[in-house]
Order: C-alpha cells, then structure tokens, then sequence
C-alpha cells in the first residue's frame, strides 16, 4: 500500500520493481515525471545552447536549476515577480532548485559554517553573505520550483574524521529549521538530503533522524557523493542508503551523471539522477554512446573518415539522420556547432533511462544491465571490479566475470586496442583502455566550474587519494 | 570530353513595369526559391546557433549560404569525395537533407572580412578556420566538382576601401584599388571560364572531376566598391563574360558595405544593363532599408548575415513588416510617429518585462502598435516562448542560449520581412515602386533613430598593396 503523500504537491507511484529497482511516477506540479528518470542541469535558467522547446521535444520531464547563480542574477524577488523560474524560462515543465550550498563546498576557503549558517564571499559582488536554512527556503519559495532541497551542511565526500559526524548531524538540526521555514508545501516538495559521508553508520543515524520526520517529507535525496570518493564504495554508499529509505518516496543521487554510474544506481534502488556531465562533455566533443568505453571522443583524428553514426540506436536527429562521426568530427574540432553533440547527448541520456524504464517494466531488467555493460565493457578485462560486486548485489549476476564473459577471453580483439593497453606497475594487472574512472569526481568538477565562472573547464583531471575509510559493509 | 554537363538551373523572373523590381523563381535540382529572397548564412554547414532540427521550422531557409573555407579547411572537400557524398549529403542530416534547399558556395564571409590577399592575377587568399587558404582556378573548380553545390560563386579580390572625403590624392588611391580589384575578379572569371572550356580539364584538375560530376551554375562577382565609373566598368566585363560561357547563370554585387546608404542606388544604377536573365545577389549588405533599395534597384537575392550579427550583439528584430496595414499607411505617407527597429535586450529596464519581443516594442512604440505583427518563430512561440525579460536574464548571466533565442527570432522576422515583400510585389499595384520607396525611408529612419552598436562587427581596414 502506498503510503498517503507527505505533500499534496508531489504523488509517488511504484508501478512495477526489479529487485531493488524499480519504474515510478513522480507526478508533481507540473506534469508526471518518468522514473528511472536524468534530470538535465540549466545552472542560470538555461541549458547551454539548447532552448526549452527543444527541451520538451528532448522528452525531459524536469529540468535543475541553481539557487546559488539564480540569487545573485536576477535574484529571487525578480524572478517572482516574472511568474517563478518557470514564466522566467517559459519552461511547462518540472524544475528542481539545490539549496545553494553545494557550491559553497567549492569556495570553502572563502566560507565558513556555523550553526547560524553558512558565510561565503559573494563571487558577484565581493561581499561577505549569510545563508541560512531560512533564507536557502525563503530564495526557493520564491524561485517556485516543483522540487526544493534542504540546506545541508557540505563536506568533501572524502572527508574522514570528526567534521562528519558534525555534518551529518547539523544538516538534521538544519532540515528542522528549513520544513518550518518552508511557507508552500502545497505546491512545493522539499526534499531531505541523507548526508553522512562514507560512513555508513553515520548514514543510517540521519536516515533514523529523518524517519522520524517522514510524514512532511515528500522524498530524499542522497547527498555528499561524486567527490572523489572510490567507485565501491559510491555504489554502497547509495545501494545501502536506497535500502534504509521508505519504499513510498522517490530517491534521487545527486550529482550522478555517468551512464554506468545510473544504471547502477537504478539496479540498487534508486530513480533520480542529475548531473552537468553529458552536457559539458559536449563542448569538448565527447559524445555519448553504446560503444566501449561509452563515448566517442569526436575530436579524435581517427574520425575523420568515419562513416558511421554517433550511435546507431540513438533517435535524436543527428544519429537517425545519418549525421556520420567524420561530419561531427569537422563540427567538433572548430568553432560553432557544438549545440548539436549537447544534444545528442541529452537525447542519449534519455534514452538511456527510457530503456531503462521499459527493460524494468518489461523484466528484462538485468539481460538489459548485463547487454548495456557488455557493450561499455566488451572484454573480461575491461569490467571494474565495483561493477561486478554492485551486480551482485543488486542479484542481477552473482558473477559477472564468470557468467557472461568467456574464460578463456582471447584478448587481442583489435590491435590498436592492444597497443594503448598498459600494465598497471607492480600489480601485473592489464589496465583496460575502456575502464571508466575508478572515482567519482564530477562533483568537484561542477564545483571548480562555480569558482572560475564563465571559464571553460578541461576533462576530468583525477583527485589525488586522500586516505578515506572503507565504508563498512552493510551487506544484507 | 566535349562539352561539361551542368546542374539544373533556372531563372524566371518578371519586372514590374516603369520600375526596375523584380520577381523571380531560381530553381536548382534540389529547390526552388521565389527571389526576392535571403540567403542564410551557415557556419560549419550550421546555421550559426540554430540546430537542425529549429532549422526545420524555418521553412523559408531554402537557399544555404556555405563557405568555401568551411569546406577546404582539413581537406573536407577530398573527404566528401572519398565518401562519395555531395556537400550536402555530407553536411546535413537527413531532416535537412530532404528539405527543398540549395547550397550557395561562395568566398566572401557575410559575417566578417575573411578576403586577406594579397591577391594577384593568378589567386587569391582568404583566412580560413585553419589558416590561410589560397585560391585558383584549378583549387576552386577542384573543390566545386568535388563538392557539388547548386550555385558557386567564382573567387574575388575584395579589399576594403573607404570613400575618402574631400582629400583627393586619397580618393585617387582609392580608386586605383578599386579598379584593380575589378579587373582581378574579372581575370579569376575569364581563367575560370577558359579552364572549363579546355578539353583538358580532367587532366588540369588532377582527378578531382570524375565523368558523373557536373558544372554548378556559376556567379561572377561584381566589384566597384562605390566607384559609380568602376561598376560601369564590371557590368561590361560581367556581361562578356557571359558571352564566353552559358555556365554564368548570375552575378554577386558586392562590396556594397562600402558604400554610403544615400548613394546605393546611384551605385546600382550600372547594374540596369547587367544581362537581365542573370540572378543578382547582393552580398554582405544587409540592413533592411539597404536591401528595400536594392529591390527597387533590380535585385533578387540577399547574401547577409546581419539578423545573425544582431542577435549577437544582443538585439532582437520587432521592425514593421509590409503588411495590408503597413501598405495603407504608407500610402499617406511615411509616418511621423516613432516606429522601432530592435529590442536592445541589455538595457535594465527589461528586467522585469515578461512579455514576448513584439508586444514589449508594441508597449514602448504605443502608436506604432498596429503596425507590428506578432511573431510566431520557434523562439516566441508558447508555450516555450521566450520574454524580453528571459533574453535580458541571458544576456546578462553570459548564457548562449541568449544568442540561440534571438538568431532563431531574428532569422524568423527576416523570412517574414521577404515573404511580405515578395506578396505586396506579387500584388503589384500601380503604387508598388512609390510604398516600397516609403518603406525603406521608414526603416531607415527607425533603424537609425536607435542606437545599435555592432560590437562585433569592427571594421577593419585592410591595406592589400
Ligand atoms: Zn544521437
Ligand atoms: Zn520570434
């Protein structure tokens, strides 16, 4: 039995699982939202070069926002008066604001958090400002997004020691103070986020703290991820996490982008993601597909004459419309046309989550998670370990490795393949050319991209370790 | 090889009688375009910030403007031919590929001055995304067959040359430039023209015409700056050049940039003797008044970016199209009331102004009110419609989409602002020349009664000697 909605704005229907995933409709309002379900980021009110018709067309139920960018331009009393971000946009469907304090993270030099709130230097006008939970709720109301986060006291996921617990456990103080400063539930959800590290234990003593809340709130959030922290432990981190929370409310990761990362998130239980990655990998001609790997960097000279389609599968009209790689390639490497690889790739995105949604519906749920990581993944020595044991977990395949992949794995598939493959020193282990990053660090690249605003970022440049704990296992 | 076979061209036209405007169709294999028409620009084969698929909607873009060094640059032009595609089975995808459009290949950059010299008999340069691409006959029609566009214009010499005022040894150097820059685009026509005759010409180009290709319909390029004497002098050539060859289908009018608004026509008056059945192209020149005055002056097509170049530079087109109202009140005259031309999105007192681009000019221009149309172009369209308010929010928090929103609105309104046009001269009432006349006048004045800076479009003066 679903349990009655914390909020009369939000409705949350589970319409059929797969295990721990599971297919969804969030109707919220402005319209139902399909979950599993990618939520693309337009960070001042836009999404980079491609408008909010073509976001309808795009098929994207709900559309991110940042509280931080949109308080300081135009501010939130102007955007109220212009009809709430959805007249300022003109955009019909569902927004989600963040509470503005995630990227206090990245200007951590420059603020500082007490009980009051937190103080950081205003990147626009220099000045020393206060955010608290109150005024974070105040700017959302009058933002009037569908969906509205809690403010939350951020840290680095790699962080260890002492400040976590304090984190964790102001964010609880912190979320009482944002529901009662709250003034539109009744068109407004306000999500908690579930912070605590990689601590495990932490984790679960906010979620306990939240449940004892859980009649006013209408769905969680899993925060404090895609810092840098290992794979292995991400995917715990968020399979554990999905399995302390209600089943009657939506789970959203935030700041999940890559397509492996959300097919292993839906696998362990979880149904909303949003992340800058598809889109600014774009600008830098990364196109996304079904192909090893799972991108094809479209700036690389072996494109030129490259005939095929970005990917064969892919309905946007660039793909369908026979737009070959050697074509993008000319549009990749000069100046203008970049719109055109942002859009496939949001079209990729949800596309994915579509064949997500229909492989759950239709129980053919795990042939379609071991098809997709055998496409990224084509050969035994490809496949991260975290994918193998969060496969397992999820009781898609109790052994990857041994169950879909032949044994003796011939591994020259292709010679130029070969070539780029380096062993990794000391370990003996041959490091696949296809392995994905071992971490999680887009969350820092969003948070650097705040601080050098207007700048062009590179790929992703790896955090250096930082000697985080083992979350402990809490396997069932 | 005896004779080169040649594209499918047509040009019908007809000239409204005691004036020199006209109405036309060109029809090429792959569209047909009712003149008097524009001609969209493209970057990369794209047009600038507005993808395919918005492209689709804009049912008007049927004659492309395409870059030669959009297509030379990392020797794209070989990688059409080794795929075996024309440069429009390469560039677009299929949406775009089925449309009725044509491509107009051509040297000169609408958008910038990318003719760099220095140039001699022999070839001339241009600055490419890559670097620098020198031009010949034997580049030009390699690149041509292997790319197969509808329409090539031919390679031009296209300095910038300010008229001088009242300094005559200025004025005298000018004119000599002048004069060189016509004859040398006239002898790149004449090498062109004899190439193309010469049996040879599979040899001379090297295996880049294979026997399946054939002859885009070829321009020439008409120079003469504002020198009334040196067009004079480029319609002779143009003509002859004619004589030589039934390939030239049309001429391009250039460097009209250069010339003052006031004597354009006087400018234009040498192009009455052109070869009537020739299209006329007007390249560069593209503020509304300008090309009001070409049409009077016989011209049909329109090779401009200037909607692009606005939007960049944060404006949006709300200026009065030639509608049944516009034409009646013309017939009483040029009003005297205030009528606007742009929406200067950056100006603060659009914070707040939550309405579409033409009701924010109909509030700001009361009396002028009736005389603006609502824009139905995929940028102001509910329920996606962007406000003035959202373009000022973008313009002010750098976002791009600022410039995607208003390229798609401005590019829309000058579709519109031809689509009227071509109806009213279909119409053709005896006081057709008159209105057209008092149009311009009008535009000009609303055009220059409001402040437009061009940050983008700096003149740079380039010495070729
Ligand atoms: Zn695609
Ligand atoms: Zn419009």
């Amino acid at each position: 039995m679903e349990k009655e909605a914390a909020t009369p704005a939000l409705r949350f229907e589970t319409h059929e699982t797969w295990n721990y995933a599971r297919r969804s409709t969030l109707t919220l309002p402005h319209g139902p939202c399909r979950t599993p379900m990618f939520m693309p980021v337009g960070t001042q009110g836009a999404m980079k070069g491609i408008t909010s018709a073509q976001m309808v067309e795009l098929d994207v139920d709900l559309m991110l926002s940042n509280t931080y960018w949109m308080n300081f331009r135009p501010g939130p009393d102007v955007v109220k008066e212009l009809g709430g971000l959805h007249g300022l946009m003109s955009w019909p469907k569902n927004i989600l604001t963040d509470s503005g304090g995630f990227q206090m993270v990245s200007l951590l030099d420059l603020s500082t958090v007490t009980e009051e709130g937190v103080t950081f230097k205003s990147p626009v006008n220099g000045e020393m400002t206060l955010l608290t939970p109150e005024e974070s709720i105040s700017i959302q109301n009058r933002l009037g997004a569908d969906i509205i986060m809690a403010l939350d006291d951020v840290i680095p996921s790699v962080t260890t020691g002492p400040r976590v617990l304090e984190a964790q456990e102001r964010t609880i103080r912190w979320l009482d103070r944002c529901y009662a400063a709250h003034s539109r539930p009744h068109d407004q959800n306000l999500f908690a986020i579930v912070q605590g590290g990689l601590d495990l234990d932490l984790r679960r003593k906010c979620v306990d703290a939240f449940l004892q809340r859980d009649d006013h709130i209408p769905g969680y959030a899993i925060g404090g991820l895609s810092g840098g922290e290992e794979k292995d432990i991400f995917w715990r981190v968020v399979a554990n996490t999905c399995a302390m929370l209600p089943p009657g409310k939506p789970r959203y990761v935030m700041g999940v982008g890559y397509p492996v990362d959300i097919v292993v998130c839906v696998a362990v239980g979880a149904d909303m993601f949003d992340c800058v990655y598809p889109c600014r990998t774009a600008r830098f001609g990364t196109a996304l597909a079904d192909v090893p790997g799972g991108v094809v960097q479209l700036r690389s000279d072996k494109f030129t004459n490259d005939q095929t389609v970005i990917d064969k599968n892919c309905k946007c009209f660039i793909c369908k419309g026979g737009m070959t790689r050697s074509r993008l390639h000319q549009v990749a490497c000069q100046e203008g046309g970049g719109e055109l690889i942002t859009y496939h790739n949001i079209a990729y995105m949800m596309n994915l989550t579509a064949r997500l949604r229909a492989a759950i519906t239709n129980g053919t749920f795990p042939q379609f998670v071991i098809s997709f990581m055998k496409t990224i993944f084509p050969r035994r020595v490809d496949v991260p370990d975290w994918i193998c044991n969060a496969l397992a977990y999820a009781k898609i395949s109790s052994n990857l490795l041994e169950e879909h992949y032949p044994a003796n794995e011939q591994l020259v598939i292709d010679d130029s393949v070969f070539m780029t493959m380096v062993k990794e020193a000391g370990s003996g282990h041959i490091k696949s050319p296809y392995h994905v990053k071992d971490r999680n660090i887009h969350g820092f690249q969003k948070m650097r991209n705040v601080v050098k605003e207007g700048e062009e970022e590179g790929e992703e440049v790896p955090k250096e370790k930082t000697g985080g704990k083992k979350a402990k296992m809490e396997m069932e | 090889m005896t004779s080169l076979a040649q594209m499918p061209f047509q040009f019908t036209y007809s000239t409204v009688p005691g004036s020199c405007i006209r109405s036309g169709l060109v029809k090429t294999a792959t569209s047909e375009v009712p003149t008097p028409a524009l001609i969209v620009p493209m970057t990369k084969g794209v047009i600038p910030h507005v993808t395919y698929d918005i492209q689709l909607k804009l049912p008007e873009s049927k004659m492309l403007g395409l870059l030669y060094t959009d297509l030379c640059d990392l020797d794209y032009d070989r990688i059409m031919r080794s795929q075996n595609k024309t440069a429009r089975e390469f560039l677009f995808p299929e949406i775009i590929a089925q449309q009725p459009n044509s491509l107009f290949l051509r040297i000169r950059d609408p958008s910038t001055t990318n003719i760099v010299g220095p140039a001699n008999g022999k070839q001339t340069a241009v600055q490419g995304g890559t670097g620098k691409v020198r031009i010949d006959s034997t580049s030009f029609l390699s690149t041509i067959f292997r790319t197969q566009p509808c329409i090539a214009s031919l390679p031009c010499d296209e300095p910038i040359v300010e008229e001088p005022v009242n300094d005559p040894e200025a004025e005298k150097k000018a004119l000599k430039r002048i004069r060189k820059s016509v004859m040398q685009t006239i002898g790149y026509g004449d090498q062109i023209i004899e190439m193309i005759k010469n049996p040879k010409l599979p040899e001379l180009l090297n295996g880049a015409l294979t026997p399946s290709d054939r002859l885009p319909a070829l321009f020439s390029v008409l120079e003469g700056g504002w020198s009334i004497d040196s067009r004079e002098h480029a319609v002779k050539h143009v003509n002859r050049l004619c004589d030589l060859s039934d390939a030239i289908k049309g001429t391009v009018v250039s460097g009209l940039d250069q010339v003052k608004p006031e004597n354009i026509s006087a400018v234009l008056a040498p192009t009455k003797v052109l070869k009537s059945d020739l299209v006329r192209v007007v390249s560069v020149l593209g503020t509304p008044d300008s090309i009001v005055t070409c049409i009077l002056n016989g011209m049909d097509l329109f090779d401009t970016s200037y909607p692009i170049q606005l939007a960049e530079c944060g404006y949006g087109l709300v200026f009065p199209l030639l509608t049944d109202a516009l034409y009646a009140a013309l017939q009483v005259g040029v009003p005297s009331y205030p009528i606007p031309f742009v929406i200067n999105f950056s100006l603060p007192q659009f914070q707040l102004q939550n309405t579409p681009f033409v009701t924010t000019a109909k509030q700001l221009f009361e009396e002028s009110a009736e005389l603006l149309q609502d824009c139905t172009c995929p940028a102001c369209t509910a329920p996606t419609g962007a406000s003035t308010a959202y373009i000022h929010h973008l313009i002010n928090t750098h976002e791009m989409n600022a410039v995607v929103l208003s390229s798609i609105h401005n590019l829309h309104h000058y579709q519109a602002f031809f689509t009227h046009l071509r109806a009213k001269i279909a119409e053709n009432k005896p006081d057709l020349p008159t209105i057209l006349l008092a149009y311009s006048q009008l535009l000009q004045k609303a055009r220059t009664s409001q402040e437009i800076v061009m940050n983008k479009l700096g003149k740079e003066y380039k010495n070729f000697e």
